[in-house]
């Protein structure tokens, strides 16, 4: 059986603005991340015949948006499992391609909960177990992971602090990032407002307008197309989710068999790896990826970054935009943005030198499970 | 009975999953979710993740365990909380092996903590619901 690695690129990349665009909507905000990555892969719109949105609840009306653009495509997917739904739209749109039902697949995320006021994670359900006990978001399901890590390892919360604070200090030199002029420091941290303790405003993601979208083709059709392609070498995904609550759930993330798949098609080891994006939606999740995909051993993942080992001086580059914490969240797109960036040589002053393979890892929920289970890997080569 | 609004009330919990556990918590049973092969248990329901045609059914336990972790929520969700800010909510290891989610009743936040011993309380709520809370012991 023949694998999909380097059979497939990404060749273009669209991002709008990130932060507070105010007058759009979501959808408007999808147009305009999908426009820009067709113009900026140099193909003809009538070439993209595939369409994936990270949907919301407007799925029935998900045609509006190729249909505002101009596109026809042959398929009209809504994803949504969190931040893997990147990743596992990779897989789907190599799925058509290799089925022969598409040759160009754009993919998007999208979203303007700044400005809609969203509380991001509530339930307005009035039957709800978890709801019934309190428990609301998933930033207060990854704070007991927090909590329970802090117990078994010693982990500080002056710790889970530099990896806010390491990513803060990558976008404050990205001019694209929505928190580029907003530094803060371990003071600023401890101060922070508690929302689900131990977890406090700066362990938390952002919640901002903005989208991202991407455009998958062959390699083969890349190489007639201005843009430099990003190969894909390898993907997988993993789910945590034989069990409701589980000692492993809070300890360890279904990274092994996302990873395993991922890096024996790309046939790469983690010593490979040039730079890195992991998935950021609070930063727990980050470290126990870190630990999981072994960049350390399990339970030091806190002095990993503290020590400075991920920041871009350090051994190995993570988050190098500042990510869904400091540059925009846009779910899993937001790693897959920057990883083509920095495989392009585009990422300005927080550039990794020679970045030649990049690691990004996507997590997220399909599930009423304790915390988010599901888990994807992408390895990308310039 | 004081009238308040939809938005006032805490949900309830979904007892059409996990009925007889519902069931049991009325008459101040702790059930869970057994499989008699293995000897198992689960909470909440699911197949034996051992056995292949397991033979499972709910059964009375313990009620006790001990805290695996919380948090304390500051962040008010829903309104029906308000008055409740800051609370805990808890993930408990049971004797019996299953981890539930639920709140520890009846203590400071500041006395919760990991690896402390607890024991469920049933709380009635009205005549067709009792749920659950544990004490620390």
């Amino acid at each position: 059986m023949s694998g999909i690695k380097d059979k497939y690129a990404i060749v273009g990349l669209g991002y709008t603005a990130q932060g507070v665009i105010p007058g759009k909507t979501a959808e408007d905000i999808r147009v305009e991340a999908v426009d820009k990555a067709i113009q900026d892969s140099g193909l003809p719109r009538s070439s993209v015949d595939g369409y994936i949105w990270q949907n919301d609840d407007r799925a029935y009306t998900a045609g509006d948006v190729p249909r505002r653009l101009g596109l026809e495509p042959k398929f009209i997917w809504g994803m949504q499992s969190g931040g893997v739904t990147a990743i596992s739209s990779i897989v789907a749109a190599i799925g058509a391609m290799e089925a022969g039902i598409a040759d160009c697949v754009v993919s998007v995320y999208a979203s303007n909960a700044r400005s809609s006021g969203r509380l991001v994670g509530g339930s307005d359900s009035n039957v709800d177990h978890k709801g019934a006990f309190g428990m609301y978001s998933p930033g207060a399901e990854h704070a007991l992971a927090a909590r329970r890590h802090m117990h078994e390892y010693g982990t500080t919360r002056a710790q889970l602090a530099s990896i806010a604070i390491t990513e803060r200090d990558n976008a404050l030199k990205r001019p694209d990032a929505w928190m580029h002029d907003r530094p803060f420091d371990l003071d600023t941290y401890m101060n922070g407002r508690m929302i689900a303790d131990p977890l406090n405003l700066f362990d938390y993601c952002l919640v901002n307008d903005g989208g991202v979208a991407i455009v998958i083709t062959s390699a083969e059709k890349a190489q007639s197309l201005k843009s430099q392609p990003i190969y894909i070498m390898g993907t997988g995904l993993g789910h945590r989710i034989k069990q409701v609550h589980n000692k492993e759930h809070y300890l360890r993330l279904d990274v092994d068999r996302a990873k395993d798949t991922a890096f024996n098609e790309a046939g790469i080891t983690l010593d490979d790896v040039d730079v890195a994006q992991l998935y950021d939606c609070f930063t727990i999740t980050v470290l126990l990826e870190t630990e999981d995909y072994g960049f350390c051993a399990k339970g030091e993942g806190g002095a990993f970054w503290e020590d400075g080992h991920a920041s871009l001086s350090g051994k190995i580059p993570i988050n190098t935009s500042g990510n869904n914490m400091s540059w925009g969240y846009n779910q899993g797109m937001t790693p897959i943005c920057e990883n083509v960036l920095q495989l392009r040589g585009q990422a300005g002053d927080t550039q990794v030198k020679d970045a030649e393979i990049a690691l990004t890892s996507g997590h997220g929920t399909t599930s009423t499970g304790s915390q988010e289970e599901a888990h994807g890997t992408l390895v990308l080569r310039r | 009975m004081a009238t308040e609004s939809i938005e006032n009330i805490k949900p309830i919990p979904d007892t059409s999953r996990d009925t007889p556990f519902w069931e049991g918590l009325k008459s101040n049973q702790f059930r869970l979710y057994k499989c008699q092969d293995c000897n198992t248990f689960y909470y909440p329901e699911q197949k034996c993740l051992n056995c292949k045609e397991p033979n499972m059914e709910w059964v009375p336990t313990s009620g006790r365990g001990k805290i695996y972790t919380f948090i304390i929520m500051h962040q008010l969700y829903n309104p029906a909380f308000q008055k409740e800010l800051p609370y805990n909510v808890s993930i408990i290891e049971l004797d019996e092996g299953p981890m539930i989610m639920s709140n520890i009743s009846d203590s400071d936040n500041e006395d919760i903590e990991i690896g402390k011993k607890v024991e469920v309380v049933f709380d009635q709520v009205n005549e067709d619901l009792t749920t659950h809370s544990f004490k620390i012991v």
